[in-house]
């Protein structure tokens, strides 16, 4: 029987952002990371084309983090607390695409470490690594302007990912993005019509659209999750149909979010009827990492290897395209 | 095609609001026809000339598809769009645990238990699973008959029936007497039998095929012998290849209205490894199963799932909100904190979980804001000091604390003087978000 056609074609593609410089770029990594260029919806690949594999990147702290459970933190038990050395275990022993390191350290309310201390950190990390780096303020703004200021520059020609700009706070890191060739993450707070407007102030100060990696926040499965869910569908389908100010690259960064939740945390003791806690924690993060790479997430940046690895073949699945 | 309003398809109903259809007026027939959601053919007194200029319009895209037959029936399908912001998701994807026919006892009613006790609450909603998939593969027709009422009468959910042999099918049907399992699989080789079964025993026929056309051409001929609560069960060779066929079958039933393709689909899962069974168990929960099928009966794999399932069907036309009431958040006593915050589901449940995980125990006031978060409601002129000091001395929360203090969101700070001036509490505000709130209680919370 004859059916109709229901392959979709649309106008416009997605921006593609490279993370990352090699020596000939005038870095120090091993290799680039480019996601995006996508001109289908999420790996449908009948109709268009995802060029880029969506990549994975592991969390790291400055600082050793008190409040993660022990269950996230066992695997990296003899690092925490050296950024440079966990920085290495994760690279060497669980191939990621990605280093996230998050200068948790700087906390005003923390232990408020110097913006000269951070800019120190990122140089050693990057000495001591070979693979693109994103790089988080402690999430204080006028704090992270103050670290940025210093970080920026210390990481000038790695051609890192650092976040975020928002829309009270744009100016500082946007500027520094762009005399320091690094991208950065646009955040908004589970608001489409906010992820817009970020976009629209950095184009406003003279950052260029292309280097933008969309942050709508990623609440943890139950947890919300369904918002970004569809604003990331929403945001995706705008971008194809031509609205260059929602055509970036997305990001999910988990981790936090994940495990905080008492699915990810709760033993089995505590609760016999959900099961095996040691499989259920990681599988709660990485089913919210399958929720966001179906709604059209580019990177997702996770904390437990187990789920990462499972999250990875995941996406190796759903990239094959099954051949002719 | 044209979508006509309730109001266009109210005035050719005979407006007589007699309720046959089930529905108490015309008018609400109406909507749920103009929703898609009922068919026609349910008004009995309708003019062929209505009917006519309503078929359009009336009939669901996707068909609605109920198994079984008491108080654990499932309803599937009459799906209207492909992305839930688009309106919403309709009737939540059936998870349908297997069973295999080589299984006996005691390790069969072992199974049937543990598929039983797949129940779980979360966030005040009580989730489970809903079919069981008993598979022929082994057994000869009378024995899996004997099987099947077994297991039916262990098992607290209904039955999908899975053989290729019709004769299987058969020994199972008479056996359960009514029941409306879901039976299949109807494929090139045995169609007319199965639909024959079907159309016989009332009751739901899942047919198979590997490539769209083919299973069109099925279900046409299948319909034509007067069977018509069809699921579709394509066949996939990866999980890339499902996705591509899921989304090209709900793109024909909901955008093309493609009537041979316009029931809902089942989608199994390959037993694997568990971590990518859960995958792609969520893979189809998103795009575009209505069943899934699966074997496991590990609850660390089914409660991911069944949450995925259960926050994707959530109406985004809708506020979230939880009822406004005073909640207590572990074993909170006369040093307890008080917190006060607003109705939306996400701030509320947000709020609960900093909390249990700060270690403390607390009372939370929350108000009425018709599902607005704090900002919002603020914005809105709903949450203002005067309704604090009305919600935490309604509520009645200061009266069962030793202390006067109550903390207010970070994001409302400035209500705090008309708070502690009206209401005559110590106001302390809190963090912006709930995130922050454990660190903030360990560093400021003294009763």
């Amino acid at each position: 029987m004859q059916i109709p056609d229901v392959s979709s074609t649309w106008e416009n593609e997605i921006s593609s952002v490279t993370i990352g410089a090699t020596e000939e770029e005038g870095g120090t990594r091993s290799r680039t990371i480019t996601i995006g260029g996508e001109t289908t919806m999420p790996y449908l690949h009948f109709e268009g084309t995802m060029p880029n594999r969506p990549v994975l990147a592991f969390e790291i702290w400055d600082v050793r983090p008190e409040d993660w459970p022990p269950i996230t933190k066992e695997p990296f038990e003899d690092v925490m607390g050296n950024p440079v050395e966990w920085a290495q275990k994760c690279e060497e022993d669980f191939d990621p695409d990605l280093l996230s390191l998050r200068l948790m350290g700087c906390d005003p309310y923390g232990e408020d470490r110097s913006p000269e201390g951070a800019a120190k950190t990122v140089e050693k990390v990057l000495e001591a690594t070979t693979l693109p780096l994103i790089i988080w303020g402690s999430g204080d703004e006028e704090k992270d302007n103050e670290v940025f200021t210093l970080v920026s520059p210390a990481a000038e020609g790695e051609n890192c990912l650092l976040g975020t700009i928002t829309e009270d706070n744009y100016r500082t890191l946007a500027a520094l993005g762009k005399a320091d060739d690094h991208k950065v993450i646009a955040e908004s707070p589970v608001d489409i019509n906010i992820a817009k407007q970020v976009n629209t102030l950095a184009l406003d100060v003279g950052y260029d659209l292309e280097n933008i990696v969309i942050f709508p926040n990623s609440p943890a499965l139950g947890y919300g999750i369904e918002y970004v869910y569809s604003i990331m569908e929403r945001t995706r389908l705008a971008g194809l149909k031509g609205d260059r100010l929602m055509a970036q690259p997305m990001l999910a960064n988990i981790g936090g979010e994940v495990w905080k939740t008492k699915e990810a945390k709760i033993t089995a003791e505590e609760r016999p009827n959900w099961g095996d806690h040691r499989k259920r924690g990681p599988l709660w993060e990485a089913t919210t990492a399958f929720t966001y790479l179906q709604a059209g997430a580019d990177l997702v940046i996770m904390r437990h290897p187990e789920a990462l690895n499972e999250v990875g073949r995941k996406i190796d699945r759903l990239m094959d395209s099954g051949g002719e | 095609m044209s979508d006509l309003s309730a109001m266009d398809i109210y005035q050719e109903l005979p407006q007589t609001d007699c309720g046959d259809c089930n529905f108490p007026t015309c008018m609400a027939f109406a909507m749920q026809l103009a929703s898609k959601q009922v068919s026609l053919d349910q008004c009995p007194h309708v003019s062929s000339e209505s009917e006519e200029t309503l078929a359009a319009s009336s009939a669901p895209p996707m068909r609605i598809v109920k198994i079984g037959d008491g108080s654990d029936d499932v309803e599937i399908g009459g799906e209207t769009v492909q992305f839930r912001h688009e309106e919403k998701f309709y009737r939540p994807t059936a998870v349908s645990i297997e069973i295999d026919d080589s299984l006996e006892e005691p390790e069969l009613e072992e199974k049937v238990n543990r598929v039983n006790d797949l129940q779980f609450e979360r966030v005040g909603e009580k989730i489970g699973v809903d079919l069981v998939t008993l598979k022929n593969d082994e057994l000869a027709p009378k024995n899996y008959g004997e099987l099947v009422e077994t297991v039916d009468d262990e098992s607290q959910f209904p039955l999908y029936l899975r053989s290729r042999n019709p004769e299987a099918i058969k020994e199972g049907l008479t056996r359960l007497s009514g029941g409306k399992p879901l039976v299949g699989n109807a494929t090139e080789d045995n169609w007319k039998e199965m639909a024959n079964l079907a159309e016989e025993y009332e009751t739901p026929l899942a047919v198979s095929g590997y490539d769209l056309s083919g299973l069109a051409e099925l279900t046409d001929r299948i319909s034509e012998e007067g069977a018509e609560e069809l699921v579709l069960n394509p066949r996939a060779d990866s999980i890339s290849n499902y996705l591509e066929k899921l989304t090209k079958l709900r793109r024909l039933a909901v955008v093309e209205e493609f009537s041979p393709l316009g029931y809902p689909v089942l989608a199994s899962v390959n037993s694997g490894a568990p971590f990518q069974q859960v995958a792609d168990g969520t893979s189809h929960i998103l795009k575009y199963a209505s069943i899934i099928s699966l074997d496991t009966t590990n609850s660390w794999q089914i409660l991911p799932l069944l949450t995925v399932r259960q926050h994707i069907y959530i109406d985004p036309q809708v506020q979230n909100s939880v009822e406004a009431k005073l909640y207590e958040v572990g074993d909170p006593g006369p040093d307890s904190p008080v917190l006060f915050t607003t109705n939306f589901q996400l701030t509320y449940y947000s709020l609960e979980g900093e909390v249990d995980d700060s270690g403390f125990s607390a009372y939370i006031s929350v108000m009425d804001t018709d599902g607005l978060g704090v900002l919002n409601a603020y914005a809105d002129d709903q949450l203002t000091g005067e309704e604090i000091v009305e919600t935490v001395k309604e509520q009645g929360v200061m009266d069962k604390v030793d202390h006067n203090k109550l903390i207010i969101p970070g994001l409302v700070g400035m209500l705090r003087m008309t708070v502690q001036e009206e209401g005559g509490w110590e106001v302390i505000v809190g963090p912006e978000d709930a995130a922050s709130l454990p660190r903030f209680l360990r560093q400021k919370w003294e009763a």
